[in-house]
């Protein structure tokens, strides 16, 4: 079995901020499971904020290179 | 979760404090008590999910009366009495101390109690300096999340002799989902859920700050989403529907095999059913095939004329002798340049000589022709045998879907035959269970399209929301929130898309490895040629090993089947948890088992295979059984048993006779009249 291997290799073929949310967001939910706490939507949305913020866009809109 | 002790004061039918201490060593893992029926043995297994979760299983009779009768009773009226049970545990190296406490107020009319408030739970751990820490009462859910999810409450804690519920129908779903806890997909499943969330939450805003075309956009696709969601209820009803009449199908089935006159049509029809879905399968496969080669290798025959003509082409080369050419060029060029011909005449410009040696010089670049010729003939060649083998192999895929055709319709007229004479059977019970039978295959096959045609109409919405998300995207933003919010909604989008493959793969390699735990462990424990089979649909079936036909498992083998299911699960999960990069699962591997009446359908062959093989796979296991269920498993246990217990029963039956148990050469009294009218049980340790 490796489940592991299966997530690796698809966050390895995505680009790396979609890589960044999926693993944040699964962290978030494997401690929500283990707490049962409430706010996970919100919690989520700041994750998604977080990694795709303004600093990764130009003024014009351009996404920054890196 | 390690199981220490388990404290019980005025619970049922023990009065004031009674404590057990469980063993839970590497080699003496197995705490055995034994008790007379209804001496406090599922009171026991009720004790545990009680102080766990506040819940209890369904064969603990009046759940409601936890509190000592015998205790309350004595009590004056309007006193407060208290029940409570007390579990020591450890978990991931902490030692904690789960205490649940109920209150009732006696009254003089029956029951002769009244609930006083909420039941109160506390849970305890071990801090540093050994002193006992109590937890946030709001944490104590969290914390017991972690040591034994709710879900799996009844896994680790149930009742043998209801064990095969837990492959009813209705199950089925909890089944899945308990397992795929312990496996991650869960989580897979919430973060990609989550995310699709969180998209809508970004697209909302979007459309408050967006364009209007874009706001229109984001409208039509919510809409879509509204249809698709009340399309995907209809399919669960329809899954319901379906999972009905299949059971349906397995009873008359059964019924059917069951009859002398017609057991053997229904044997052959139960194989020729098993053929068809292989066949069906092979057809399936063979046409992927078919698609496969001709997406792959279709353009051959369109090749076909150019080949022929280019091959063509070289063959008049070589006929007309311009190719091959036996002079090189270089060798020609150097006699000119020397001026000397291969004869040793002089070559002069404009001489005859000199001339028809460069009339070689033309005939000598036909060379670099011929090279090219080669190669290109070899590669034509090569092409022309793959487009006559590329016929070969579709008419050998088409004629092995022939055969299969072939074969399927032949199957389908034993069916109807078979058919035909059950239903025009002098007996009437057998016309109708035919027609019942018939009925039922109408409605699978009408819930099936009516799934189908839903199922299509989802993708067909799915496909359009995806058109939107692209039409949303390529919009220009007109401001740099638009378009940052844009980003973020393709980020969730693309983040749920991956996770949605991932659980796909995630969920199939993890079903396909518990099927084959639990087919190894059932093997271990059956002395048949079955196969335990976990299918896509999480619906575990015994199978005939060599046929792979479903047999009419037995209401052991059935518990035999859900034994090696739970066995299955706990050995998987421990092989999950134990992983070093494990992000997805829990984070201990300890998973006790406490079981009440484990062998009481089982033959007692199987008994001590059941006996052998559990105490080896669970940390720890509780086995609580009467006498006569432990007949033909303590031999098998004795190794392994590190606490052994007595429920001593006082009993208020009238003219209960005495009985006596004996254990390790000692004698213990197992029921004995109670003197006041009251039950009462005493826990007495085998030393």
């Amino acid at each position: 079995m490796t489940d592991m291997s299966i997530l690796d290799d698809a966050l390895q073929r995505t680009s790396p901020e979609v890589a960044q949310v999926i693993r944040k967001v699964l962290e978030l939910e494997m401690w929500r499971i283990n707490k049962k706490r409430r706010r996970i939507l919100a919690d989520v949305q700041l994750i998604v904020e977080e990694v795709v913020s303004l600093d990764q866009l130009d003024i014009d809109g351009e996404e920054r290179v890196g | 979760m390690k199981l220490l002790s388990l404290r019980l004061e005025n619970f049922r039918q023990f009065e004031n404090q009674v404590v057990l201490e469980f063993a839970h060593g590497p080699g003496r893992n197995v705490t055995v008590i034994h008790g007379a029926n209804g001496s406090g043995k599922t009171a026991l297994l009720n004790a545990f999910t009680w102080v766990l979760y506040g819940q209890f299983t369904d064969a603990l009779e009046n759940p409601d009366n936890l509190v000592n009768r015998r205790v309350l009773m004595r009590s004056p009226v309007g006193d407060f009495v208290n029940c409570a049970v007390e579990l020591v545990f450890d978990h991931d190296e902490t030692k904690y101390r789960l205490r649940r406490t109920r209150t009732v107020k006696r009254t003089d009319v029956p029951p002769y109690w009244e609930l006083v408030g909420e039941d109160e739970h506390v849970l305890q751990f071990a801090a540093s300096g050994g002193k006992w820490e109590t937890a946030d009462q709001a944490d104590i859910s969290d914390i017991l999340g972690r040591v034994i999810p709710e879900k799996l409450l009844f896994y680790f804690f149930f009742d043998g002799e209801r064990i095969g519920q837990l492959q009813r129908p209705d199950k089925r779903e909890e089944t899945a989902s308990a397992t795929a806890l312990l496996t991650g997909d869960e989580v897979l499943a919430l973060t990609a859920r989550h995310l699709g969330d969180v998209a809508k939450r970004f697209e909302q805003h979007l459309k408050t700050i967006g364009d209007a075309e874009t706001s229109a956009l984001i409208s039509e696709k919510q809409e879509i989403e509204e249809e698709m969601g009340s399309l995907g209820e209809g399919i669960q009803q329809h899954l319901v529907n379906i999972r009905g009449f299949e059971e349906g199908e397995k009873a008359i089935s059964e019924r059917l095999r069951e009859l002398a006159e017609t057991k053997h049509l229904q044997e052959e029809r139960d194989m020729l059913r098993a053929r068809e879905q292989d066949v069906t399968e092979d057809m399936r496969s063979l046409r992927d095939k078919v698609v496969n080669l001709v997406s792959e290798k279709g353009y051959l025959p369109l090749l076909k004329p150019a080949i022929d003509k280019s091959l063509g082409i070289i063959k008049e080369l070589y006929e007309s002798g311009k190719i091959p050419s036996d002079i090189k060029k270089p060798f020609v060029e150097s006699l000119l340049q020397r001026q000397r011909c291969i004869c040793d005449r002089p070559l002069t410009k404009g001489e005859p000589c000199y001339e028809a040696v460069e009339q070689w010089l033309r005939l000598s670049g036909m060379s670099s022709i011929e090279e090219k010729a080669i190669s290109r003939r070899r590669d034509l060649q090569k092409a022309a045998r793959e487009e006559q083998n590329f016929w070969q192999e579709l008419n050998d895929l088409q004629s092995q879907r022939e055969r299969r055709k072939t074969e399927l319709f032949r199957i389908e007229e034993r069916l109807n035959e078979i058919a035909e004479t059950l239903r025009h059977a002098p007996q009437e019970n057998i016309r109708e269970l035919e027609l019942a039978l018939e009925q039922n295959r109408n409605a699978l096959v009408h819930e099936a399209a009516s799934k189908k045609s839903k199922q299509d109409k989802i993708e067909e919405l799915r496909a359009k929301t995806e058109e939107i998300n692209g039409e949303i995207q390529r919009r220009e933003a007109i401001s740099l929130e638009q378009e940052l919010t844009k980003k973020r909604i393709a980020v969730c989008l693309e983040a749920k898309a991956v996770l949605e493959d991932v659980r796909e793969l995630h969920r199939d390699v993890y079903r396909k490895d518990l099927s084959e735990r639990i087919n190894k462990i059932f093997k271990r424990m059956l002395f048949k040629e079955y196969t335990a089979v976990l299918d896509d649909d999480y619906r575990l079936e015994v199978q005939q090993d060599a046929s792979a036909v479903p047999v009419g498992a037995s209401t052991g083998e059935n518990q035999l089947l859900s034994l090696a299911f739970i066995a299955g699960v706990i050995e998987q999960a421990q092989e999950v948890v134990s992983r070093a990069n494990n992000m997805l699962a829990p984070n201990s591997s300890d998973f006790p088992l406490v079981m009440d009446s484990p062998f009481g359908q089982l033959d007692y062959n199987y008994r001590g295979a059941v006996a052998d093989t559990l105490p080896s796979l669970a940390n720890q296991v509780v086995f609580l059984f009467t006498e006569a269920q432990s007949d033909g498993v303590m031999q098998s246990l004795e190794k392994r048993i590190g606490r052994e217990y007595v429920l001593s029963y006082a009993s208020p039956k009238e003219g209960v006779q005495a009985d006596y148990i004996s254990c390790r050469g000692k004698t213990y009294e197992l029921v004995k009249p109670a003197r006041d009218g009251h039950e009462k049980t005493e826990i007495l340790e085998v030393i």
